[in-house]
């Protein structure tokens, strides 16, 4: 296996035990360490390796930390507006919120940190709505 | 000035989708006249009192930070010069309240909404002169409005705000106040819940209690209630049973809040309270605890259930997180034991691990420091310019 192949299957099972210790399946997540391990030495024994190994594995682990973290709150966010839209096809508020959360994710993904909505995303939503309560025209 | 109908007296700004964090080139005023530097302002307009934020564009610097009672002096006919510092006509706030023997108090709000016009337009010049002493800035301002304020409630402040505000925006006070509560150089922290992203906000003012779920979205009309039930419905039920027990007590209704606001409480009764009071020059003692608790009491029984509500309609997915995040704020927050009440009543219904707190003491200022974070991050073309 070559060095590309070995840290994406480092990539791959660490984000399984991201994902399953977010879901709260430690102990699934536990068996799966055994891999994660496995797959580290061999990054650390490949003759392709430029070394620093440590440092590289850890920037990845808080990468797939970070991403698995962001998916889980989006998806917090996203699944009951999406049950919501299955139910009354009030598609306009999803759309929106849709747009926002995208954002936020996007957002929190660069901050390193948990979705933090934009003020002028909320003003935008805040607009939509009145416009559509009150009906005032579009600009 | 005739004012035309709602839709031709706002207009959104036509300037192009960009932040207003730099300092926008000066525009025309209303008068034609050239505008100077632009000041941002945060407004959080209550009814009994009112908190002013004011900086300039490009910087989190404020300049100006003020809570002033939302009331208006009208001095009286006959008062000889030098009474009023300055011969004054017209005083504001804290003045018109120290003057209170030679003036005639009018507040522009009741409940929340504008009550008299032309005392909030003359309340509002106030605000902008306190702003902008030089006069001629032109002056943005982010203005709370209660939970679900209907489109009449909304154009009374624009009316109230023309010629004085040169861009508005109007928002729900309770979302202000997640805004105003969050601390934004925590957001990069882990472990730091962000109230935007999911809480439980509970405003209570002078006209209004406002309760509104924060989501990590614009909350919609149902993500919000507006209960006409707050600190002045307290102050006159203790009015009314003051006047029943002690008759002709000559306790003004300000004396009736000073009582309430350092003795407030809710929850089992807090006897003995007693509570000194000078009546007819005379000073006594009277036992309020009843009175106090009983109205105050009032309040938890009007916002319970629209908490309830919220709660429920909140996605059950998130709900869990949404009841670690309850906040109060506003001048209610201040009534001892609210919290632990409102806790206690959730967690006896049921409700999994509520955990009910106080927004601390900034909560005067939550709203109109959300107001300014607002007026910062709105975009050119999010603005809205009052039109004459």
């Amino acid at each position: 296996m070559d060095d590309a192949s070995l840290w994406s299957e480092v990539r791959v099972l660490y984000r399984r035990v991201c994902l399953l210790r977010n879901l709260g399946h430690g102990a699934e997540a536990a068996q799966i360490e055994p891999a994660v391990s496995k797959a580290v030495d061999a990054i650390r024994g490949s003759p392709e390796g430029s070394g620093n190994y440590d440092a590289k594995l850890r920037a990845l682990f808080a990468l797939e930390e970070d991403r698995v973290a962001s998916a889980s709150v989006l998806a917090e966010i996203l699944l009951p507006m999406l049950r919501e839209m299955a139910d009354d096809g009030t598609r306009r508020p999803v759309c929106a919120r849709l747009v926002h959360s995208a954002r936020a994710a996007d957002t929190g993904r660069r901050r390193g940190s948990v979705a933090a909505p934009s003020i002028a995303d909320f003003i935008d939503q805040m607009i939509q709505q009145e416009r559509i309560s009150f009906g005032a025209a579009p600009p | 000035m005739t004012i035309m109908s709602t839709s031709t007296i706002e207009r959104p700004s036509a300037a192009p989708a960009t932040p207003s964090t730099a300092n926008p080139p000066a525009m025309p005023g209303r008068a034609g006249v050239a505008r100077g530097k632009t000041v941002l302002v945060g407004f959080d307009l209550g009814t009994n009192k009112s908190c002013l934020l004011a900086g300039p564009t490009g910087s989190t610097d404020i300049v100006v930070s003020k809570v002033i009672p939302s009331v208006i002096g009208y001095v009286k006919d006959g008062i000889v010069d030098g009474i009023i510092a300055g011969n004054r006509s017209v005083l504001f706030g804290e003045d018109a309240l120290a003057n209170g023997l030679h003036v005639r108090l009018v507040a522009p709000l009741a409940e929340g909404v504008i009550a008299d016009r032309a005392a909030a337009h003359e309340f509002l010049q106030h605000i902008r002169s306190l702003a902008d002493s030089s006069g001629n800035s032109e002056i943005r301002a982010v203005v709370g409005v209660p939970a679900n304020a209907g489109e009449v409630a909304r154009d009374d402040i624009r009316r109230a705000a023309l010629g004085i505000f040169d861009r508005i925006l109007l928002i729900p006070e309770p979302f202000l106040a997640a805004l105003g509560y969050r601390d934004d150089s925590r957001l990069a922290q882990p472990n730091y819940i962000d109230p935007v992203v999911n809480s439980l906000f509970i405003d209570i003012g002078g006209g209004t209690s406002d309760l509104c779920l924060v989501q990590g979205c614009f909350p919609t009309r149902d993500d919000q209630i507006s209960v006409a039930f707050a600190g002045d419905a307290i102050d006159e039920l203790m009015h009314s049973e003051l006047d029943r027990t002690y008759p002709n007590n000559g306790l003004s209704r300000l004396r009736v809040r000073e009582i309430k606001e350092t003795h407030g409480y809710v929850g089992p009764s807090r006897k003995p309270l007693d509570v000194r009071v000078i009546i007819g020059g005379k000073a006594h003692t009277l036992e309020l605890g009843d009175v106090i608790g009983r109205a105050c009491n009032v309040l938890i029984d009007r916002i319970y259930p629209a908490l309830t509500t919220l709660i429920e309609r909140a996605d059950s997915n998130s709900v869990v997180i949404l009841l670690q995040n309850i906040i109060i704020t506003g001048g209610g927050s201040q009534l001892k034991g609210i919290d632990t009440l409102l806790q206690k009543r959730l967690t006896d219904d049921g409700y999994e691990a509520p955990r009910v707190r106080l927004a601390g003491q900034d909560y005067k200022r939550y709203v109109a420091i959300g107001a300014l974070k607002a007026a910062r991050a709105a975009r050119e073309n999010q603005w809205q310019v009052l039109l004459g």
